[in-house]
């Protein structure tokens, strides 16, 4: 026989489209916004007078951009900064917490105590730049 | 004879042959109208988008549905989602399942919930998913906390997109 070929060529078109077809059933369905969680760990039980207080930082949020870092070391404040910090990335109120882990680095305990009318954008920011700052143990007091 | 003319115009593959303009032509070598389409690069393209795709829409976890009315905050540094009782907070208001509740019927109703999970070692046990609008007081948002607390949510987990 004069053509007795073994090369042949695979019918590629039904598989393109298939291929086009997943693509574009991946592209619909697909997840174009990241979601993700901060998390916190609420405290729950009952309280004890004769447990011994934790040393730990507080920081006060008000709804005009003030903060208060306080630095309680067994019960006691020991120190009392305010800083006033408009910026959205809170880099200020971030450096200065960034000096006290250095100066006490014993302390791993954070609680943020917002006011009402602070905005939640500005809350979770705190808590977002906190654990930045490798600090674990952070605690969130609800508003009075 | 012809014979021979079908050998001169046998068509290598159905693209060639729409490729060549005036196939029966006598011309030694037939002119081309366009060059065939590289099929097999489109496929190795369309492969690896397919892969891609299929990575990352694994990689995504789970999935949440938001309320329009909500903007969630941004934050670059957070956790992928896990499973939980998702609370939305919309204008003071709170949000299971689309069923709309004041603080009381919050307290009872997570109260209760908290008891199935206990007993049935649901994966959701002890964890809280709150979705409030970034614009929105801290106040709206902290009876919430309160309530958790009480009802025995101790993980608190705030909804962020992730920058």
């Amino acid at each position: 026989m004069e053509n007795n070929e073994t090369n042949f060529e695979v019918n590629l078109l039904p598989v393109i489209s298939l291929l086009a077809v997943c693509i574009s059933f991946l592209l619909l369905t697909a997840v174009w916004l990241p979601i993700g969680t901060l998390d916190v760990k609420q405290a729950k039980g009952e309280t004890s007078e004769n447990l011994e207080q934790p040393s730990r930082f507080e920081i006060q949020v008000s709804s005009n951009n003030k903060y208060a870092v306080i630095v309680e070391e067994k019960g006691q404040k020991v120190s009392s900064q305010q800083i006033v910090d408009s910026s959205d990335e809170q880099i200020k109120v971030a450096t200065y917490i960034e000096s006290l882990i250095e100066k006490y680095p014993e302390i791993k305990m954070v609680f943020i105590s917002p006011n009402g009318n602070t905005k939640y954008q500005t809350v979770v920011k705190l808590l977002e730049n906190l654990k930045k700052l490798e600090l674990r143990e952070i605690g969130i007091e609800p508003s009075l | 004879m012809i014979f021979g003319a079908i050998k001169k115009q046998k068509i290598q593959s159905p693209l060639e042959g729409l490729a060549q303009v005036r196939p029966h032509s006598q011309m030694k070598q037939m002119m081309k109208l366009a060059a065939p389409l590289m099929l097999t690069s489109l496929v190795d393209a369309f492969a690896v988008i397919v892969i891609y795709l299929l990575v990352s829409t694994h990689q995504s976890g789970k999935e949440l549905q938001i309320d329009r009315k909500i903007k969630l905050p941004q934050a670059s540094k957070s956790q992928s989602l896990q499973p939980g009782v998702n609370v939305r907070v919309i204008g003071g208001k709170y949000l299971i399942n689309e069923k709309e509740m004041n603080e009381s019927e919050l307290l009872e109703y997570l109260s209760k919930l908290h008891k199935e999970f206990e007993a049935s070692s649901d994966e959701r046990k002890g964890n809280i998913l709150i979705q409030a609008d970034k614009a929105s007081d801290y106040s709206k948002v902290s009876p919430l906390l309160s309530i958790a607390a009480q009802t025995g949510f101790e993980n608190i987990k705030f909804a962020v997109l992730g920058e």
